[in-house]
């Protein structure tokens, strides 16, 4: 990927103010409009569904293997059980599966630029591919400062987790908080999943109805955690969400 | 690709004098006396005191020990901590001693007073540990739009040196690597904040995330953190063997 050192800051500051504002765009029967400040260029609204299984089912095999594939990638955080909550997620920020698919086909240097330019959706799309670039090698090695590709991963870890912790501060929304704990995660040189545990207990407090049940999921799934390390990481996202 | 020494090089040339008001980072708050972990008592009647797992592991196993030999018939448990041999706890503790640690000559470290030695001092962003590191990274990748030329407030007017100085301490005193890194990152942030248009503080942001990448994923990094949990072990080692009488 080619990065650049400085993160954009023309990025999602109006999100938490209008994420609830109703477009006023008409939007085809049984589809659910997406938030003005919360699109990809050209995808306006998404289909209504009763779950995700039900939304992802309509799509060709290799599609739902990609989906699942995200979907994993954070823990199911993604799922939803009904139409009710679909929205409400959609208001929170969480990508529907329709944007995963628009956004799989975007170029990496179209989605860095969209990402650069503001637009709050490319920049959660181009903060996971980015991860999983970045984690890809740190869970292998350290980078080597000699080295000219490893520098363009260095580049790429300080825009990303300036993008990712600017994104919760400005945003608020669960799914910030669930990107930037499986940043933390994920670029560790140790894979530590404490952060991610951290973010999940953020989201809870952010609104995400599924994360109550997640965390339970993910507390019997990680049973050595580190409870003061994942405390050390639920104080510092507090503060970045402007709680004491 | 910046060799340290021309990197230091062109630092030392091109670095400018902020005059402007600063917006700076905490120092951090004083290092405090390592916490007794484990005590015991000597056969002597004083008071073994550990500050570092080698002690610490020496001192259970002899209080194991003595606990396991049998007890006469019909006699009781004792209401206090099992005594141990004065001696044998030095020479076992001696024995314990980390790979290259020298009790008279150990590296200083937070909260750790040597008698005759400098004690530990945070040395910021611009020298010690990670200032070639900072220099490699700030100077390769950097915009030179940006930059001041002063490794302790890259970006001008934000000094970090108070954040720099704080992760030195936290890495020094052996803290959670993960933990010290993102306290470290959300510190410089916290300075950019202060920033109140939006380009400025995303500049800013971009030159914590530099500092917060070069100590958490480079190959320099994971060899300076291992560094740091030897010389801590090494004090605290050394602090046990001096605290508690006994002889390297």
């Amino acid at each position: 990927m080619d990065v650049d050192a400085t993160p954009s800051t023309q990025s999602d500051e109006r999100v938490a103010e209008t994420a609830s504002v109703p477009t006023q765009h008409s939007t085809p029967s049984g589809h659910i409009a997406l938030p003005q400040s919360l699109r990809l260029p050209g995808l306006d609204s998404v289909r209504a569904a009763q779950s995700w299984r039900e939304a992802v089912s309509r799509y060709s095999e290799d599609e739902q293997r990609y989906l699942s594939a995200r979907s994993a990638a954070y823990f199911h955080v993604l799922q939803f059980g009904s139409e009710q909550q679909q929205r409400q997620m959609i208001e929170q920020g969480f990508p529907m599966p329709e944007e995963w698919l628009a956004a799989r086909n975007i170029p990496d240097h179209e989605l860095k630029q969209l990402a650069e330019a503001g637009n709050a959706k490319a920049q959660m799309f181009y903060i996971d591919r980015s991860i999983s670039v970045l984690s890809a090698v740190l869970s292998q090695r350290g980078l080597d400062t000699e080295n000219a590709q490893d520098m363009q991963l260095l580049q790429l870890y300080a825009s990303v987790s300036a993008m990712t912790h600017q994104r919760l501060t400005e945003s608020k929304s669960p799914f910030a908080a669930y990107q930037d704990g499986l940043f933390e995660t994920r670029t560790s040189r140790t894979q530590t999943p404490e952060p991610f545990a951290a973010s999940i207990h953020i989201a809870a407090e952010l609104g995400h109805a599924g994360a109550d049940q997640l965390s339970n999921v993910f507390y019997q799934q990680h049973p050595g955690l580190n409870p003061g390390t994942v405390m050390h990481f639920y104080q510092s996202m507090r503060r970045q969400i402007g709680r004491p | 690709m910046w060799k340290y020494s021309v990197a230091a090089a062109a630092i030392a040339m091109i670095a400018v004098v902020n005059a402007q008001s600063t917006i700076n980072t905490p120092p951090p708050p004083p290092p405090s006396f390592p916490p007794v972990i484990v005590e015991g008592i000597r056969i002597d009647g004083r008071r073994v005191l550990c500050t570092g797992t080698q002690c610490a592991d020496v001192l259970r196993d002899m209080q194991m020990a003595v606990m396991a030999e049998p007890l006469p018939y019909e006699a009781t448990l004792p209401d206090t901590d099992p005594t141990v041999d004065g001696e044998a706890f030095c020479e076992n503790l001696a024995d314990a001693r980390p790979s290259g640690c020298s009790a008279s000559n150990p590296p200083p470290s937070p909260g750790i007073t040597v008698p005759g030695k400098q004690p530990w001092q945070a040395n910021g962003c611009g020298t010690g540990g990670f200032a070639n590191l900072f220099a490699d990274v700030i100077l390769t990748l950097a915009s030179s739009n940006y930059y001041s030329g002063n490794l302790d407030a890259p970006y001008p007017g934000v000094g970090f040196r108070g954040a720099c100085d704080g992760h030195d301490q936290c890495w020094a005193m052996a803290g959670e690597r993960e933990a010290c890194d993102r306290s470290f990152q959300r510190s410089m942030e916290s300075a950019c904040d202060q920033l109140g248009e939006a380009n400025a503080r995303g500049a800013c942001y971009g030159f914590a995330g530099l500092y917060r990448g070069a100590v958490s994923s480079t190959n320099a990094s994971d060899a300076a953190y291992q560094n740091s949990i030897k010389a801590r072990a090494c004090a605290l080692w050394a602090n046990d063997m001096r605290e508690n009488g006994c002889e390297d």
